[in-house]
């Protein structure tokens, strides 16, 4: 560690250097007189914020990197060599061996065709019904609002309870009702995906329904007014007004929903475990990481995970601009 | 002083503070204590005294936890005049990102005497600490001493001894007698099973009863993910005649998928299929109700029973033990906490061999059952348990037939296959899970394989 904070010391001189550097050319080329000292203690002022976001933010970054070209193993901190691509090759090997990893992205690509327009579309409804300026709406926007302040642990537990596979179960138990069930719903193979995106998209729409919200108080009234004298119905203004209107903050809301949605771990993780069925992405390099203790080839699936969400929100911001 | 050199030297001390208090604390190292020369060869203290250290993995809150602290105690007293002084310290191991494994194993990149001299570990992950050389072979430095430790409870890699377990545990088949009485059970036949052993299909006939007075008959916990699942489940595919890997811990196949592993697969879901048990059972009806005639589980389930579900057990209750193939030897499951020595860059292990003695001596393992309510490890520790008292069995089972779970440094990865096997049970025959399963165990342990 010793080490590593000469490392991050040197760095952290080296980038203040270059910056003051990159200041003087500019204001050269200004014309504008530049105060050295005055600048350098701007500089030390920002000093203790990019300390902590290079050691925070950026080394990680960068080990997980490194680690992915390596065959670094937990028991092994010690004995680390550099092994090129071939982590790489093991896990295109496992996909094309429709293995485990092949399973997770299945299931996580499942989960984000699902999750992202269902949540979308939730917060937008919900944003909709909420920014109407009647009695009473605030309370619904609090109760739509009060899953997001709740830990996914907590909901994913209330959920447990709910689908539970007998007649403690609250599902289970207004099925039997009828004389159905018990029915164990996550651990049908077909089915158990469905509940995690239901529970996922019941959880995380409320923030977005705030942003939408907030989106749709900065629509003019009077476009409302216009397009209602001019024979609009609610339909026409919702398509020629409030999307239109919407249209940066969507673009921001489908970018985060995505990059949230390819993450999601913590619901299989709480309510199926690691299970063919429900693994995704980011459980699958959880477990090669802290259960295999395979550090070197999580990081790799870290790295490929990076790239691949990289390059769909790319797409996405192209296309959607 | 003008207002701008005011800000400068403001600006400069306060980036000064922070990036130094930062910079040092990564430089600091994980949980050193305080006061301590990493001299490579022994530690001491600003007094002289040689200093030992241990970590163990409860909060110090609990009773194992002040069990713990008053072996210490009582060490530092007894060796007060060897000037050798023990710390020890509580990393209350977690579920999940678990800071417990992942301190041991910062700690031990560190070297330079950072990591514990002594650590408490779970026993089948001693493979896999073994085999990267984080712990030391102790079986030179103790001599005849694990002579006094039940056989299958001593942490055994490649033929030496690697750890020295602190307590142990069983599992076997609870049963509700008012349930069984109804199924037409009787007491006698019950003992008969637990004093003689008894078959997979004198199991399955008990099941049968049961099952024709429209209970439940057994809860195998099939539920359960993670450990517990293979622990509770991994002694029948052994009771079959059956092993899971070879004994170096690096080949499943011909193993995982001989025909005996697979009848003890078999054997759990025919169970399945004949309604027998389910996955669907709630976790605590056995505990609660009388619709389930028997529950798998382990010895922690006894104080419950005692403590919090007594009334449910009105016409009393017992344990059975593992039943096996015919022909087969019976097996049954072990494996609790153990402690180690650790290749932490100490040279000298003379002071953490005498504190893992006496953690694991007779009056320390009196001192941190009575707290658990687990079972002793020490065959030297006087048991007077009834051969027929739930204790009885169990303890019985551990010293007879007791078995570890398989030892391998991949052994998380097989653990997670187990159970990923055994939820694929539920809908697919035991052919076409195991050999699926075998391959990717086999490619999980090859990734291990340094």
């Amino acid at each position: 560690m010793t080490t590593i904070a000469i490392i991050i010391l040197v760095v952290f001189v080296l980038v203040l250097a270059a910056l003051i550097c990159i200041d003087i050319v500019k204001a050269k080329r200004a014309n504008v007189q530049y105060h050295i000292k005055q600048c350098i203690a701007g500089y030390l002022m920002m000093a203790p914020a990019i300390v902590l976001a290079f050691i925070f933010v950026m080394l990680p970054i960068l080990f997980s990197l490194g680690y992915a070209f390596t065959d670094y193993h937990m028991y092994y901190p010690n004995d680390i060599h550099f092994t090129g691509f071939s982590n790489f090759t093991e896990l295109f090997e496992e996909i094309s061996n429709k293995g485990e990893l092949y399973m997770a992205i299945k299931n996580t690509a499942i989960f984000v065709v699902l999750v992202v327009p269902l949540q979308i579309g939730l917060a937008l409804f919900l944003a909709l019904f909420t920014n109407r300026k009647k009695r009473g709406v605030k309370v619904f926007k609090v109760c739509f609002f009060a899953p997001v302040v709740i830990s996914l642990t907590v909901t994913s537990f209330l959920w447990l309870q709910i689908l539970a596979p007998n007649e403690s179960g609250l599902l289970n138990s207004f099925l039997g009702n009828f004389g159905i069930g018990p029915i164990d719903f996550l651990a049908d193979r077909e089915t158990a995906m469905l509940w995690i995106v239901l529970l996922s998209a019941w959880q995380g729409c409320g923030y977005q329904m705030l942003i939408f919200s907030s989106g749709l108080t900065n629509i003019r009234d009077d476009l409302y007014e216009a397009a209602s004298l001019d024979g609009a119905r609610g339909w026409d203004k919702f398509v020629n007004i409030t999307v239109p209107g919407l249209k940066s903050t969507f673009l921001y809301i489908v970018i985060t929903v995505f990059v949230g949605a390819c993450r999601v771990m913590i619901q299989p993780m709480l309510m199926t475990g690691y299970e063919l069925h429900t693994v995704t992405l980011s459980y699958y390099m959880y477990q090669m990481g802290y259960g295999s203790k395979l550090i070197g080839l999580s990081s790799a699936v870290a790295l490929m995970m990076t790239i691949i969400i990289g390059l769909i929100t790319l797409v996405q911001r192209k296309v959607l601009k | 002083m003008k207002k701008s050199k005011i800000f400068g030297i403001a600006a400069v001390l306060t980036a000064t503070t922070l990036s130094v208090g930062v910079l040092s604390a990564c430089g600091g190292g994980g949980n050193s204590v305080d006061g301590i020369r990493n001299d490579l060869e022994n530690r001491t203290d600003k007094y002289g005294n040689t200093l030992v250290t241990i970590m163990v993995h409860k909060d110090q809150s609990t009773k194992e936890g002040k069990a713990y602290q008053k072996c210490i105690d009582e060490f530092n007293n007894a060796y007060k005049s060897e000037n050798i002084k023990a710390q020890i310290s509580f990393v209350a191991q977690t579920s999940g990102v678990d800071k417990y494994e992942s301190t041991i194993s910062t700690l031990y990149g560190q070297g330079n005497g950072k990591l514990y001299d002594v650590i408490a570990f779970d026993a089948p992950k001693c493979a896999g600490y073994a085999s990267s050389n984080m712990f030391v072979d102790m079986t030179n430095l103790i001599g005849d001493y694990v002579d006094e430790f039940i056989p299958a409870s001593v942490n055994m890699y490649n033929g030496k001894v690697y750890g020295l377990p602190i307590q142990e545990s069983s599992a076997g088949f609870y049963y509700n007698m008012k349930v069984m009485k109804a199924a037409g059970i009787s007491e006698a036949e019950l003992d008969g099973y637990k004093t003689n052993g008894w078959t997979f299909d004198q199991f399955k006939a008990v099941c049968g009863k049961l099952k024709n007075k429209g209970k439940t008959a057994v809860d195998m916990q099939l539920y359960s993910t993670g450990e517990t699942s293979t622990y509770l489940l991994y002694p029948l595919g052994n009771a079959a005649g059956g092993e899971y890997v070879s004994s170096d811990g690096k080949t499943v196949t011909g193993y995982l998928d001989s025909a005996e592993t697979k009848a003890g697969f078999q054997f759990i879901k025919d169970c399945i299929s004949s309604g027998y048990t389910s996955y669907t059972v709630g976790s605590t009806e056995f505990l609660t109700g009388n619709t389930v005639g028997m529950y798998l589980s382990s010895g922690w389930t006894i104080p419950e029973i005692r403590d919090q579900y007594s009334s449910n057990f009105t016409e009393g209750w017992g344990i059975l033990p593992y039943p096996h193939a015919a022909g087969k030897d019976a097996v049954s499951a072990t494996g609790s906490w153990s402690f180690a020595i650790t290749n932490n860059g100490i040279g000298d292990k003379s002071a953490a061999v005498k504190l893992i003695k006496w953690m694991t001596s007779d009056e320390s393992a009196q001192t941190i059952t009575a707290a658990t309510g687990m079972l002793t490890a020490k065959r030297t520790m006087e048991v007077t348990y009834d051969a027929t008292s739930p204790e009885g069995v169990l303890y019985n089972q551990l010293v007879n037939t007791g078995k570890p779970r398989p030892s391998m440094s991949a052994y998380s990865d097989f653990s997670s296959e187990f159970n990923l096997i055994l939820t694929a049970l539920r809908d697919d025959s035991v052919e076409s899970v195991i050999s699926t399963h075998v391959t990717s165990l086999q490619t999980k342990i090859n990734r291990n394989d340094r």
